[in-house]
């Protein structure tokens, strides 16, 4: 015993192998674990520059957090053109606040909607950070560089788009919040977002490629179109006719003279499965069919769209949906007589396809949205059967090129070119026509119009409406033209006694835009909007 | 043969001549002070026959001679004595030094009871073993002051929410179990039969030698050894018994539903209609319509039709089984020679759920043993392999229907569960039998459905043990070295039939998922420990390593369409569409220790532990090491001389200790700034023609690179003192425990662009409290046969603050706001006043508003303006209490008399607060759930003294006090009946022991909570899983 002792209880012997045991067990401790990617060893290869580029694009399709934040729900459900729905007025009440002016600064929609596009925004500033400093190679020449870099720009400006007409001016991030410190950031004015967006867009036109040069697999990224598109579109809210003239001017001629768009022969066809991507996109918000999507407990884990279920009729023989953003009596009686559009936008079910009027019949409205329903998209123009409970493959239609036509007529008319304003409006009613002439007579000679610049403003204004009815312009249409008060008074007083007594007035000066979320406003100090 | 009966006669009569009575009387006095003892039990041997020694310490008994006298006393070693031919026996007894020798498990080591210096807690086994529950976290619920327990889930096989001294953190703030020193985060696995002893590490200095897993505490558990007497032990622990529910909701019947939500709805034309038509075609014209999915209903025009106003379905009675059963078998044999100790043990548990498609059963193997191999070695194993199988009811869900339980509160009780016969709907299809389509909330799946069209399926195997060898090189030096694995294999299975009852309760094709994780943990301990014992000086010096690797390995998928999907199907390789079979996940943390500790005893009257432990973990990068310091002193003031003159103190002990602790309970890689890649989920985007996936990568949160453990560091001054020969002790402890830089989930304004919270070491919380213990044992004489009794309670007051933010922000959770000045997790609302009873009374209360944009009108709820400016905005939003109880209790009553032993055992707690979410869901417009029976006290202009708002304005079901309710309750936990066989019956059949018993558990509970049951984990009650009220027999039988 006292050998063993001697040998190996004396200091000595202990002392080394404890230091060495200490030494390489901090290495030990500190060594990357398995699957797991840092940061700085991400950006090396073209790939990834592509794939970081690809995850920008992931929360334009996000329409479900907490709750339900497809655009539509602004756009459409606030204006004249439709009503919530759903089964009852408790069924998104968030929204039901927001349709009748009762918005509260924590509403969930507005929060959620908040979030998703600044997620959007920080992925874009993160390949805005990294990709220009890297090195091109086999898989990303100078090329795709550059236009991987464009599109960033383009979906910065976007996400920016889609908070600044809700929100108004919100905080202008243009780098990669690493640390704490920099969280404080204040609210740039509205102009100030604008001219981002728009120094964003000219970057991102310079760079982008033009829709034909595209592989098929990379379809519904975004193009020098969409840039173009995006700057006509932002130079209107900006009321810098001028310059959206001259976007709309070399958008129309990449159309008309290069052919890379085209209006779709039938005007069903830009609301089809079959017609996504087609000559009359020019940007779209990119969802598949596919079983795995979950319900939306992962938030945000979006492969389809829950825009067909929303919209979709209660009765489970048109389907099954729930029956949100129902079509108003005033959207329906605003087409002119004969208007092939009107049935292709809004879907008047027969009593027989009414199952429960009680649930199926809000607030006096029957009407269904058509054009997300996919009602004609299965075999032999049946109703689609979604293969997911929930959600729906058909994209989003951000930007079309009918769209396009009506916004530079818009700034050609009020640059007083009424002659390029009148040749846009009447190619798109003339597509509307389909092809009978006895149909929707060319500007002046229809709705007690006169060859003047304020009707045919007001013609533009009313073909606006009806050729996009139901695909979330409206609303912020009516704020930009600044009319909101006078159409959405003119509505509620030819409203449904039901439905009117659920609204609460419209003020001017606080309702054309929404509040910043409380919960923004103390986690980062912002200041609120007039009025919330 | 006539010889031997004559023989046998004389033999007996012998006997009887021998078995005359004789009176012996005696002082009985005690050893050490040489007083009388009063109260000492004294029987003869193996019969009831007893009496008491009166206040003079003076007895007199009858016996027979050759009897044997048995003296007892608590605190006193008992004494046997043989009658002979003397008739005056007096008595001197010891004390029980086994009692002062009593060595308690602190972690690395163990010490004696009487030189503790910390704040350590011991729970019998037996106490734990009274609890018919899977495993001891419940049953350690009121058995210890401090130590709060709430079974949160009736959900059998369910883990209880433990917390030592409060809630600590945020965080993960569960204690952890170290199981014969393997360091574990739950112990359902084990068998409350397979437990020799329980100790609870509550201050800083018993848990740091832990470090930063000490923060919230430490239950130690040793399980059952042989022992090395040469004898082996047989026993055989059983009970069975069933399960009900105690409670239930009162809700309308379905004719008074329908009419009220009518009413409620206040549309003319329906009441009309309703009033006219009857209730079959109101629901036909309102509810069902002409949806497939319903039966036609009878009506005027189809007289054959489904008879909806015949049925009344009682969905509560429907979803909650009555007498679910519950059974537990443990068959354990130990012993031991010289050199070698084993002990077996094999046990069954099974439990049904009260509420339908939950259930839990469990196997565990257990094998200890220890060999002497040398001198100077000893080796050894602990092994446990455990395998349990679930069926989970899922719980408390905000969702409505994404429980079985509020989904059965969904469904309107004019809903059949399953159609009758001869049920056809309009397109003649035959509905018989089918499950039912819920036709007032349509968005809901059938409970039924949910048990019928899905199967679930969680098993858990799990390997748990370690080897250790023993060196004892010289005297008083000991070296242990011990590796342990603790190994986890959990395999979910799910798979749901297609099926489709409504355009919500439907599965287009048969789906499974399939997965499984792997969980190890693998450690290699060195520990060093000497003892040294100089004169008056007593050292024991304690010093080791440990290192520690935690892997995770996960892999799972799923398909759909099974074409034969009967059971043994039931596998990926049988889906034919959607399969996703690429999922896979890994996770690895590690940790190196360094650990000493010193204890320092002077003349058994001043004790000292200093203890010292610094963990490397590859959980925080830029800060690997952690320092965990603490010292504690403790002076055994009834050893002074000066003090053994008082009589009546047994002992007393004052302690005082501090440690600062830590706590790394997080996940591993959350320092980590990382790209995510591993999509579809977040990061992947369809493009192309073909619509297909195209890989992304981002960065999901910028993380915090400079993370780590959060600090705990806490004071504690305690006493323990025993009187009257042990007949009363007590412990008394006074703590202040604050949590520094505690990691709080900060989120960042919604322009950072983080998906998830990032954490930074931010916050501090404050807990205080007071411990106080008491046990008083005693025996009344009244017969000749004594009645022995015990009566123990605990009580502890928590007091819990978050004292500072520290630049980090305000944590909203559901329905709660953990805020500086306020207690974790505050309900945070408005206080509800009443019901505005005129469109003027609003307005003059809401003055900022103009009568057209009031949200407020008459019925409506009349919430506080705290600050009243005239509006109801975030800034009167107050404090409205907070989940966690102040006080907690429990007191146990003990009673033996002759063979019969009785214990009595409440629990409760007092100042929690409940958010009850099923009462604001019943009290609702009755769109999405049955209503409650209070809402026929509905506001209305004709019912002014209505309590109840508007159902339907959403303003009316803002956060208030409204539905914050108490949960406060007093519970009879258990209550148990036992009857030990005499033994002179038993032995021949060569039973030492059979005990059998009667038990209760839930029998009553005191409460004014208006929901299921008042054990809510966290705090909000959407239907959770009510705990059952249980009756058992069982038996205890030692061979």
């Amino acid at each position: 015993m006292n050998r063993f002792m001697k040998k190996y209880m004396s200091i000595k012997t202990w002392l080394i192998p404890m230091a060495l045991l200490l030494l390489s067990c901090n290495d030990w401790l500190t060594e990357t674990g398995p699957g797991v990617t840092e940061l700085d060893d991400f950006f090396s290869s073209g790939n990834t520059a592509i794939q970081s580029v690809n995850a920008a694009y992931v929360p334009l399709a996000w329409d479900y957090n907490s709750t339900f934040i497809n655009e539509w729900f602004i756009g459409d459900v606030v204006s004249d053109d439709a009503l919530k729905g759903g089964q009852n007025i408790n069924d998104m009440a968030d929204v039901y606040d927001m349709e009748n002016f009762k918005t509260n600064t924590n509403n969930g929609f507005l929060l959620d909607f908040y979030r998703a596009q600044y997620q959007g925004i920080s992925r874009s500033n993160l390949v805005l950070q990294e990709v220009p400093n890297m090195q091109t190679d086999t898989i990303m020449d100078a090329d795709l560089k550059d236009r991987l870099v464009g599109e960033a720009k383009f979906l910065r400006a976007l996400y920016y788009f889609r908070l600044v007409r809700v929100f108004g001016g919100v905080p202008k991030i243009d780098f990669v919040i690493l640390s704490g410190n920099q969280w404080k950031q204040p609210r740039a004015s509205m102009e100030e977002i604008y001219q981002f967006i728009i120094d964003d867009l000219l970057d991102a036109e310079k760079k982008l490629w033009v829709k034909s040069k595209y592989s098929s697999e990379d379809l519904g990224r975004a193009t020098k179109g969409a840039a173009q598109a995006m700057l006509l579109k932002t130079y209107l809210y900006t009321h810098n006719f001028v310059e959206a003239e001259k976007w709309g001017k070399t958008l129309v001629k990449q159309a008309e003279e290069d052919g890379e768009y085209n209006l779709c022969p039938n005007y069903k066809d830009n609301f089809t499965l079959a017609g996504e991507n087609g000559p009359e996109s020019i940007f779209e918000i990119q969802y598949m069919a596919d079983p795995q999507s979950d319900y939306g407990e992962g938030f945000g884990f979006s492969r389809g769209t829950f825009s067909v279920i929303l919209t979709r009729s209660r009765a489970s023989k048109l389907g099954g949906g729930w029956g949100f953003n129902k079509p108003t009596q005033n959207l329906y009686d605003s087409y002119e007589t004969g208007d092939p559009r009107r049935d292709e936008t809004i879907l008047n079910p027969s009593d027989e396809d009414i199952e429960t009027p009680s649930q199926e019949i809000y607030l006096g409205s029957r009407y269904l949205n058509k054009k997300y329903g996919m009602y004609e998209d299965g075999p032999g123009n049946t109703i689609f059967k979604l293969d997911h409970e929930s959600r729906g493959p058909i994209n989003t239609k951000v930007i079309r090129y009918a769209d396009a036509l009506l916004m530079y007529a818009e700034a050609c008319a009020e640059n007083n070119n009424l002659t390029d304003a009148k040749w846009a409006l009447e190619k798109v009613r003339e597509r509307a026509r389909g092809g009978d002439n006895s149909l929707l007579p060319s500007f002046p000679n229809y709705s007690g119009y006169t060859d003047s610049k304020a009707d045919l403003i007001k013609a533009i204004r009313q073909e606006r409406r009806v050729e996009l009815a139901m695909e979330g312009h409206r609303w912020f249409d009516l704020c930009r033209w600044g009319i909101a008060k006078q159409v959405m008074d003119a509505y509620k007083a030819n409203e449904s006694e039901e439905a009117k007594g659920h609204m609460a007035d419209f003020i001017s000066g606080t309702h054309e835009l929404f509040p910043i979320p409380a919960d923004e406003i103390s986690l980062g100090s912002l200041t609120q909007n007039n009025g919330y | 043969m006539k010889k031997l009966a004559l023989l046998t006669c004389c033999l007996f009569l012998w006997q009887f001549l021998l078995a005359q009575e004789i009176v012996i009387t005696g002082i009985v006095t005690a050893a050490d002070d040489k007083l009388p003892l009063p109260g000492v039990t004294i029987q003869v041997k193996g019969t009831n026959l007893g009496t008491l020694s009166d206040i003079n310490g003076q007895y007199s008994i009858s016996v027979e001679r050759k009897d044997v006298l048995v003296f007892s006393f608590v605190g006193i070693k008992t004494q046997e004595i043989t009658v002979t031919d003397q008739s005056v026996i007096n008595v001197v007894l010891e004390p029980d030094v086994k009692m002062l020798t009593e060595v308690v498990a602190i972690g690395y080591g163990s010490v004696r009871k009487s030189d503790l210096t910390g704040s350590v807690a011991s729970v019998k086994s037996e106490q734990l073993q009274k609890t018919p529950a899977a495993g001891i976290d419940q049953a350690l619920q009121g058995r210890v002051a401090g130590v709060s327990v709430n079974a949160g889930s009736g959900q059998p096989g369910a883990a209880a929410e433990v917390r030592i001294r409060g809630i600590g953190t945020v965080n993960n703030s569960a204690p952890i179990y170290v199981v014969d020193g393997v360091i574990l985060d739950n112990i359902s696995f084990l068998n409350p039969n397979d437990i020799e002893s329980t100790e609870i590490l509550k201050d800083a200095s018993a848990t740091a030698i832990y470090g930063s897993r000490g923060a919230n505490g430490v239950i130690l558990i040793s399980t059952i050894k042989g022992k090395n007497d040469g004898k082996s032990r047989i026993s055989f622990n059983t009970y069975a018994g069933v399960q009900n529910r105690w409670n239930k909701l009162d809700l309308m019947q379905s004719k008074e539903f329908a009419e009220t939500i009518i009413a409620l709805n206040n549309v003319q034309s329906e009441s009309n209609f309703y009033n006219n038509r009857g209730f079959n075609d109101w629901l036909s014209a309102y509810r069902t319509g002409n949806s497939p999915y319903y039966p036609v209903i009878k009506s005027n025009s189809n007289p054959d039709g489904y008879d909806y106003s015949a049925i009344e379905t009682d969905w509560q009675d429907e979803v909650f089984q009555k007498n679910a059963f519950i059974q537990n078998y443990h068959l354990a044999i130990d012993g031991g020679t010289e050199k070698s100790t084993y002990a077996i043990s094999a046990s069954f548990f099974d439990q049904e759920g009260t509420i339908m498609g939950s259930d839990y059963s469990r196997i565990t193997l257990r094998l200890n043993t220890t060999h002497q191999a040398r001198k100077w070695l000893t080796v050894g194993q602990n092994l446990s392999l455990i395998s349990s199988e679930g069926r989970n009811a899922m719980n408390n869900n905000a969702s409505p229907g994404a429980s079985i339980l509020s989904a059965a509160l969904a469904m309107a009780p004019w809903d059949p569960t399953h159609y009758a016969e001869g049920a056809v709907n309009r397109n003649g299809e035959d509905l018989s039998g089918q499950i039912s389509a819920s036709s007032n909330f349509r968005n809901v799946t059938n409970p039924f459905s949910m048990v019928e069209n899905s199967n679930p399926s969680d098993k858990v195997e799990r390997w748990i043990g370690n080897v250790f060898l023993e060196i004892k090189p010289a005297k008083g030096l000991t070296f242990r070295s011990d590796v342990s694995l603790d190994l986890s294999n959990n395999r979910n299975k799910l798979f749901k039939s297609a099926y489709r009852y409504s355009d919500y309760d439907k599965a287009d094709k048969n789906f499974l998922s399939s997965s499984m994780h792997r969980y190890s943990t693998i450690k290699y301990e060195n520990i060093l420990t000497y003892n040294l014992d100089l004169n008056k000086h007593s050292f024991t010096v304690m010093g080791g390593t440990t290192a520690e690797e935690y892997n995770y390995y996960t892999m799972g998928g799923s398909g759909a369409s099974i074409l034969n999907p009967k059971e043994t199907n039931w596998y990926l390789s049988q889906t034919t569409d959607n399969r996703s079979l690429s999922s896979d996940n890994v996770d690895r943390t590690r940790m190196f220790s360094v650990l000493g500790r010193l204890h320092y005893a002077f003349g058994n009257r001043y004790l000292a532990t200093m203890t010292y432990r610094a963990d490397g973990t590859s959980k925080f990068p830029e800060n690997t090491w952690g320092y965990f310091p603490s010292a504690a002193l403790a002076w055994r003031v009834s050893e002074e001389s000066w003090m053994k003159g008082i009589r009546n103190l047994d002992y007393l002990k004052l302690r005082i200790g501090w440690g600062q602790i830590g706590n790394e309970k997080i996940g591993g890689d959350s320092f980590l700034l990382t790209m995510f890649n591993t999509g579809p989920t977040f990061v992947d985007y369809v493009f192309g023609a073909n619509q297909e996936l195209a890989n992304g990568a981002t960065v999901l949160t910028y993380i915090n690179k400079g993370g780590r453990w959060e600090v705990t560091e806490q004071v504690d001054v305690g006493v323990d003192f025993g009187l009257f020969n042990s007949r009363i002790s007590a412990t008394v402890d006074v703590f202040v425990r604050d949590t520094k830089e505690m990691l709080l989930n900060v989120k960042a304004p919604g322009h950072v662009g983080n998906r998830y919270d990032a954490l930074a070491n931010v916050g501090t919380v404050r807990n205080k409290g007071i411990e106080i213990s008491l046990e008083h044992m005693n025996t009344i004489i009244t017969s000749a046969n004594p009645l022995k009794y015990n009566i123990s309670g605990n009580v502890s007051f928590i007091d819990n603050e978050l004292t500072a933010l520290n630049g980090g922000a305000r944590i909203y959770g559901d329905r709660t706001l953990t805020d500086k000045g306020l207690g974790l997790y505050t309900f945070w609302g408005y206080e509800y006043e009443g019901i505005y009873q005129t469109d003027e009374e609003a307005l003059e209360h809401l003055y900022a508003h103009t009568a057209s944009s009031i949200p407020y009108k008459a019925g409506d709820a009349r919430y506080r303006d705290l600050n009243s400016d005239g509006k109801i905005d975030d800034e009167d939003k107050m404090d409205l209490g907070n989940p966690f109880p102040w006080l907690n209790y429990g007191i146990n009553l003990g009673v033996d008399w002759m063979n019969f032993d009785l214990q009595v055992f409440f629990q409760g707690v007092y100042g929690n607060k409940i958010y009850n979410a099923v009462r604001e869901r019943t009290e609702g417009p009755g769109t999405e759930a049955s209503l409650s029976t209070s809402m026929r006290n509905v506001w209305s202009k004709e019912n002014t003294n209505g309590d109840i708002p508007n159902p339907y304005k959403a303003v009316n079901f803002l956060t208030s006090s409204r539905f914050v309710e108490s949960g406060a309750y007093l519970r009879l936990k258990n209550i148990q009946l036992g009857y030990t066989i005499p033994a002179a019956i038993t032995k021949r059949a060569e039973i030492d022991r059979f005990r059998i018993y009667l038990s209760a558990s839930n029998l009553f509970t005191f409460t004014n909570y208006t929901g299921y049951d008042p054990e809510i984990r966290s705090g909000v009650d959407y239907g959770n899983y009510p705990q059952s009220r249980t009756f058992m027999v069982g038996a205890n039988i030692n061979f």
